[in-house]
């Protein structure tokens, strides 16, 4: 060809530029689904925060205070030994969890200013994600923003044996429709990203993409609507004669005691 | 209301709520929105399906916008974020058939059997070419050969350093090349 490389790409470009009449349908279109949105959510934008990179430090800090606590908060942390236990009770999210989660979100949201995103645990770690990125969805307050907790639990049975023993899970707390990518395992590369969608129903639409690298690769994208509380097995595979499966629980986490403007628990 | 700036545009929705202030913005940046969406998912359902996103992001986000760049600039990085968040979401999906049946109307002419042939080849020749490239150097090559942006600007808007842009672009065009045959 005779012509550069940029002309050939802006010759392409203009070939697929939208019609006046398209660009029309579509803004009304997008007018319509605002307004939708908006009536759904009922909320109107909050005043921006404007915070300075010391009062983000101290809010780290304060953060990971909050979840040394809340490593001490939970009793069923790892480093005890792995317990064979039938699959739903292992893969089931108890209240007290779930208590122990919305604090911790609300203590964690309260800090960062309305910023946080989600918060993760696996069996070693906790991780946390804030917004302020352009284009990420902020955090909200609205009532429809009551966080939802994703259990993923990975289980394992040895040749001969009956028994699922677990070998990693992660909790990852984070709200309906905001798309997050958090790190899974621990420290090995993997990522598990996550959106949950409410359903007029009461129930919730996972999507998930799973990759976990460490200790077992365990990948897989699953789009599944889940009834709450109720864990649905999103991977089955085999290696050798050792099985593995993943399940995944979700649960909308129950509200937290609320924060005073010090950051105290109000009773 | 179509006299005011963007940023005017934003308080008076921020002071009132009122969602026509929005409509406004809609109307006057849904094509070029549209025209950064479409050759980062070389689809046009897929394009019109993420400018939509683009604006209910936009307007979700409207309390961490603070007016230190322009509205524009904010939004363009809005929609670039969106575009590679669905890239990753279809994650190796196939990307729009290169058949004939997605080849627009040639517009500059090309009238006789032949010279449609060779554009339509050229055609699905630039599309594959752009679908190969990962969405980070899509990006890049969108924003500075497609859109036209200077590189600072540009950087601004893809959110990193305007050497590592230099970088993207370089070895977008390399990688265009040569599927492109230049």
């Amino acid at each position: 060809m005779s012509t550069s490389l940029d002309e050939r790409l802006r010759r392409w470009r203009r070939m697929h530029l939208a019609t006046d009449t398209h660009l029309a349908t579509l803004a009304q279109i997008i007018s319509e689904d605002l307004r939708r949105h908006a009536q759904a959510e009922d909320r109107r934008p909050a005043a921006a925060d404007t915070v300075g990179f010391g009062i983000k430090l101290a809010y780290a800090a304060a953060g990971a205070m909050v979840m040394a606590a809340a490593l001490v908060l939970w009793p069923e942390r790892a480093g005890g030994p792995a317990h064979a236990l039938p699959v739903p009770a292992l893969a089931t999210l108890d209240g007290g969890r779930l208590a122990a989660h919305s604090q911790v979100f609300r203590e964690m949201q309260h800090l960062f200013a309305d910023q946080l995103r989600w918060v993760s645990e696996t069996d070693r770690q906790i991780d946390f994600g804030v917004a302020p990125a352009a284009g990420e969805t902020a955090a909200v307050s609205a009532g429809d923003a009551r966080p939802v907790c994703v259990r993923f639990t990975a289980v394992v049975r040895q040749p001969a044996t009956d028994a699922w023993v677990p070998v990693w899970y992660q909790d990852v707390v984070l709200r309906c429709e905001d798309r997050i990518s958090v790190r899974s395992g621990v420290d090995d590369g993997g990522t598990l990203g996550l959106w949950v969608y409410r359903l007029d129903d009461g129930r919730l639409a996972v999507e998930t993409d799973l990759d976990v690298v460490a200790p077992v690769a365990l990948r897989a994208h699953v789009d599944t609507v889940m009834d709450l509380g109720t864990p649905a097995q999103v991977l089955s595979m085999r290696e050798g004669d050792t099985e593995y499966r993943v399940y995944q629980t979700v649960q909308p986490l129950p509200p937290a005691r609320p924060v005073d403007a010090t950051g105290r628990r109000t009773s | 209301m179509t006299d005011l700036t963007d940023e005017e545009l934003i308080a008076c929705y921020r002071d009132s709520g009122d969602l026509r202030h929005v409509d406004t913005l809609v109307q006057r940046h849904v094509g070029g929105v549209r025209a950064m969406i479409y050759p980062m998912v070389l689809n046009a359902t897929d394009a019109d399906d993420v400018t939509q996103d683009v604006f209910l992001r936009v307007v979700r986000n409207l309390a961490c916008f603070r007016g230190d760049a322009r509205f524009s600039t904010w939004l363009h990085r809005i929609a670039i974020n969106a575009a590679i968040d669905f890239l990753r979401r279809r994650n190796g999906r196939p990307v729009a058939p290169a058949g004939e049946a997605c080849v627009p109307p040639l517009a500059d002419g090309a009238a006789g059997p032949d010279a449609r042939a060779a554009a339509r080849d050229e055609h699905s020749r630039v599309t594959r070419a752009l679908a190969a490239l990962p969405p980070h150097l899509r990006s890049a090559i969108m924003l500075t050969v497609l859109e036209g942006h200077p590189v600072r600007v540009a950087a601004r808007m893809a959110g990193c350093l305007p050497a590592t842009l230099y970088w993207r672009v370089h070895e977008a065009r390399r990688r265009l090349k040569r599927e492109m045959g230049e």
